[in-house]
Parts: structure tokens; C-alpha cells; sequence
């Protein structure tokens, strides 16, 4: 691939930001009210409610899903790294 | 007969419904500065198709973020304006017994009684004596009391039933339309859609792996067999005429050939794609988000996109301003700012921009504070005013 580049830790970092941004939304999740005395509107106010909370779930998913994946792209490349040097020793090796 | 006051819910209740948004609309935001700093690195700490994948992505998530946060927002304002009609309205109620009790009527909680009918007082005969007229003229002063106490009746009755009717009104006109806003198909889903599909992510990691192993292969046997010419005896094989032979491919493909690594090479790769084949759904972004590189955000993926942001960050800047000035609290203050507002919205023939800049909720409580105002203290300024009121609110 030509100009691959990628700071492994720079994009520690960002999966960090990623997984952050996913706690910031769950954490709220204990506090969601539920059994309210809400009156006549509360089954519409219940459906709105649950509709923001699983939008919300979902962009919290989502940002587990892409700290994942940056992470697993950090351990793609390093691995190809390793592999690289494996090949390099492997000749090594064979040299008198 | 009787009839019941009794406006079920709790505003403090739903109040804590409009808090709880408002915290998740803040734990939103957050989250999408996070994942704009994520991107924002990126453009410093990655090169390279993964790279332009990936911050196509944080962008689309960018914005479902933002789609989201505008429907907590919009929640939020709902479900306070629906606690402050809900509290109004059972003050209302309170205001309806009040006047039931003033009025001579049996109140038993949130019941009010409907009172005797009126008993007919026969006529007083011409020879009646003073005595008799007297009880006559009693017998007439509780007939009157119970036709003024049925006219009180009547009157509460209708009242009531209005406030029913307008907290049925309200909900009807406010939160259905709210609720079908809020079950719209969000950004959010469509990229969970995206990233759920194997189609998007695992396949094409595989074929990526794949293809590319076999261009290394292919590559190592072209470098093998120029190795292989070379070295032959034979002269037909290092013209070209024909192919190597098995034996001499071999020896020229031994690790630390050329051909040698680029098989090593494509060994790797290889064994990555079979990674993928049983790995599921953990893929790798790097090479999953290169089909996205090559084609639609995964946000366009199956998916209507529909609309734009709502609202503007000046509607929310005047809200808050608003707000934080004491303008809810404060019912006064309300009536003043209130009709500062309206009066310069009319002026201005900005109404429509009113309803934009101003939350829903907040003008609701204006509209409270102006009523109440009028009702309690204008109603004795004279149609002259009043005519200006309906000029204003219809």
C-alpha cells in the first residue's frame, strides 16, 4: 500500500477518545427514568424517551465498534511489522 | 352526580424526563467533540486509504451524533413544555374547586357535587298573612341560593370539561407529532446497519488479503523464473523457449531469494485472510474501511437520509439566556420579558422567527404568564384592550 502511515500510539489514542465518547452516553443509562406518573401524554413521552435512549445506545455501540476497529488496525499493522522482521532475520540467518 | 377534578401525572415527575434528556443531549455533545478529536488526530497520525476511511467515518458519525443530539434536544423542550401544561392545567383544576366552594357547592377532594335542584315556592295567596310572607320570601331566598348554586354548577362543569379538553388538545397537537418525529430512521441506525453487514466489512477484507496474496505469488514466480533462466544449463530454457523445470523454480523460489520473500510475504497475507474468514465480526478498519474508501459512507448504506440539523445555535443561546435570566421562575418577570417579546415580535412581523428562536416550552410559559396576567388584572381595562389581545392571540 503506498503512503501507509500510522502512529501506533497516536491512534491508541484515538480508539481511547472513541471508547470515551461511548462511556460518556452508557454511563447515563442507570439514570433513565421509568414508571412515571407522566399523566395523559406519557405513552408518547415514553416512546420519545426510548427513542433517544436507544439512538443514543447506538452511537455509543458505534463508538465501541470504531475504538475496536482502530485497534485492530494498530495490531494488523504492527503484526505485519513483526512478520516483516521475521523475513529480514530469516535472511539474516542464512548469511555466512 | 359529580364530577371529578382529578388531572392524573406528576409535572415534577416529567420534569425529571426533560432533566434526564438534557443530560444526555450534554453527554452527546461531549461525544462528539471526542470523536472530533479522533479525527482531527488522525490527519496527523495516519496516511494511507485506512486513514481516508476512517475519517470519512468519524465524520459520518460526527454528524449522526449531531442528529441525535438535536432530537434529545427537542425532547427535552417537549417534555418540559408537556410538564409545565400539565401543572397548569391541574391548577387549573384547583382554581375550578376554589371557585366551587365559593360558590356554596360540596367539594369532597378532587369531587365536586352537583346540588339540589331547585325547589318550586308556591305563590303566596292574596289573604297571606305577614308571617306567611315572610316564609314565603325565606322559602324564595334558598330557592334563589340553589338556582345561583346550580348556575355555579353549570358553570364549573363547563370549566372543567374545558381543561380536559385542553390538556386533550395539547397532547394531541404537541406530543404526537413529537413522538413521530422522534421514531424517524436516524444516521445512527443506517451506520449500525453498515456495520453490522458482512457485505461491508468482512468479505472485502478477505479479498483484499487475497488479492493481494496473489499478485505477490504471481510476482515471485516471474522473479523465480528469471532466477531459474539464468541458472539453467540448458539454452532453450534461458532463451525462453521453455519453462523451467520444477527442480530449478524451487531452488530459485529457497528463502532469501526474491521470489523467496515475496511467497513469505504472501504467505502472511494469506493466513491474515483466513483470519477473517473465521473471525466474525471483529475486522480489521483498516482493510474493511477500504471498501468504504472506495465507494459510500456507510451512513449512504441502505439508508434515506432525512433532513438537516434542527434548529440554530442562536435559538438555543436566546433559550438559555432566557432561562438563566429567571424568566421561568419568576412569573412577573415572565409577563414583562413576555410581552417585551410578543410585542416585539407583532412589531417587528417576526413571529415565525419568534417560534424558531425561542423553544417551545418557554414560549408556552410567556403565553401562561400573559393569560394569567390578563385574567387577573387587565380584564377590567375594556374591549378597547381586549380587542388588542385577540389582534395578538386570536
Amino acid at each position: 500500500v503506498s503512503g501507509f502511515r500510522i502512529e501506533v500510539e497516536a491512534a491508541k489514542a484515538m480508539a481511547t477518545l472513541h471508547d470515551e465518547a461511548a462511556g460518556l452516553i452508557t454511563d447515563l443509562g442507570p439514570s433513565e427514568p421509568s414508571g412515571l406518573d407522566g399523566g395523559v401524554g406519557w405513552p408518547y413521552l415514553l416512546d420519545i424517551l426510548s427513542a433517544s435512549s436507544v439512538d443514543a445506545g447506538t452511537i455509543a455501540q458505534l463508538n465501541t465498534s470504531v475504538a475496536s476497529r482502530v485497534r485492530t488496525a494498530v495490531d494488523l499493522v504492527t503484526g505485519y511489522d513483526a512478520a516483516a522482521a521475521d523475513t529480514f532475520r530469516e535472511l539474516e540467518k542464512g548469511m555466512p | 352526580v359529580s364530577i371529578d377534578t382529578h388531572l392524573e401525572g406528576t409535572p415534577a415527575a416529567v420534569r425529571t424526563v426533560a432533566d434526564w434528556l438534557e443530560q444526555l443531549k450534554t453527554a452527546l455533545g461531549e461525544a462528539a467533540d471526542d470523536v472530533v478529536l479522533a479525527r482531527n488526530r488522525c490527519t496527523s497520525a495516519w496516511e494511507g486509504v485506512s486513514a481516508d476511511a476512517y475519517y470519512k467515518l468519524a465524520n459520518d458519525l460526527t454528524r449522526a451524533t449531531d442528529e441525535i443530539n438535536g432530537r434529545a434536544k427537542d425532547a427535552a423542550v417537549i417534555a418540559r413544555a408537556y410538564a409545565n401544561q400539565l401543572q397548569w392545567r391541574q391548577e387549573d383544576m384547583a382554581g375550578h374547586r376554589d371557585d366551587a366552594r365559593a360558590a356554596g357547592l360540596v367539594v369532597n377532594a378532587t369531587v365536586i357535587e352537583e346540588p339540589g335542584a331547585a325547589s318550586a315556592v308556591p305563590a303566596l295567596p292574596a289573604d297571606a298573612t305577614p308571617d306567611e310572607a315572610a316564609e314565603r320570601q325565606r322559602a324564595m331566598d334558598v330557592r334563589d341560593a340553589q338556582v345561583r348554586e346550580m348556575d355555579a354548577w353549570n358553570d364549573v362543569v363547563a370549566k372543567v370539561r374545558g381543561t380536559f379538553d385542553q390538556i386533550d388538545t395539547w397532547v394531541r397537537d404537541n406530543l404526537v407529532h413529537a413522538r413521530e418525529q422522534a421514531l424517524l430512521p436516524s444516521l445512527a441506525q443506517g451506520l449500525l446497519a453498515a456495520a453490522k453487514s458482512p457485505e461491508t466489512y468482512v468479505e472485502v477484507g478477505e479479498n483484499v488479503f487475497e488479492s493481494r496474496a496473489s499478485a505477490l505469488e504471481a510476482e515471485a514466480k516471474d522473479a523465480a523464473t528469471v532466477l531459474a533462466r539464468t541458472r539453467s544449463g540448458n539454452p532453450a530454457v534461458r532463451a525462453g523457449s521453455i519453462e523451467p523445470s520444477a527442480s530449478g523454480m524451487e531452488n530459485a523460489s529457497k528463502p532469501g531469494s526474491r521470489a523467496g520473500n515475496l511467497l513469505d510475504e504472501a504467505e502472511g497475507l494469506s493466513r491474515w485472510s483466513k483470519v477473517l474468514k473465521g473471525g466474525g465480526p471483529i475486522v480489521a478498519m483498516g482493510m474493511g474501511a477500504f471498501q468504504i474508501s472506495q465507494g459510500e459512507s456507510p451512513s449512504r448504506v441502505g439508508l434515506e437520509i432525512a433532513g438537516g440539523v434542527v434548529g440554530g445555535l442562536a435559538a438555543g443561546a436566546a433559550a438559555s439566556a432566557l432561562v438563566a435570566a429567571g424568566v421561568i421562575a419568576a412569573p412577573a418577570i415572565v409577563v414583562a420579558v413576555g410581552v417585551a417579546l410578543v410585542g416585539a415580535a407583532v412589531a417587528w412581523g417576526v413571529g415565525k422567527a419568534y417560534e424558531s428562536w425561542v423553544p417551545q416550552d418557554v414560549r408556552e410559559k410567556i403565553d401562561e404568564g400573559i393569560k394569567d396576567t390578563w385574567h387577573t388584572v387587565a380584564d377590567p381595562v375594556g374591549d378597547a384592550v381586549s380587542g388588542a389581545w385577540h389582534s395578538v392571540f386570536g
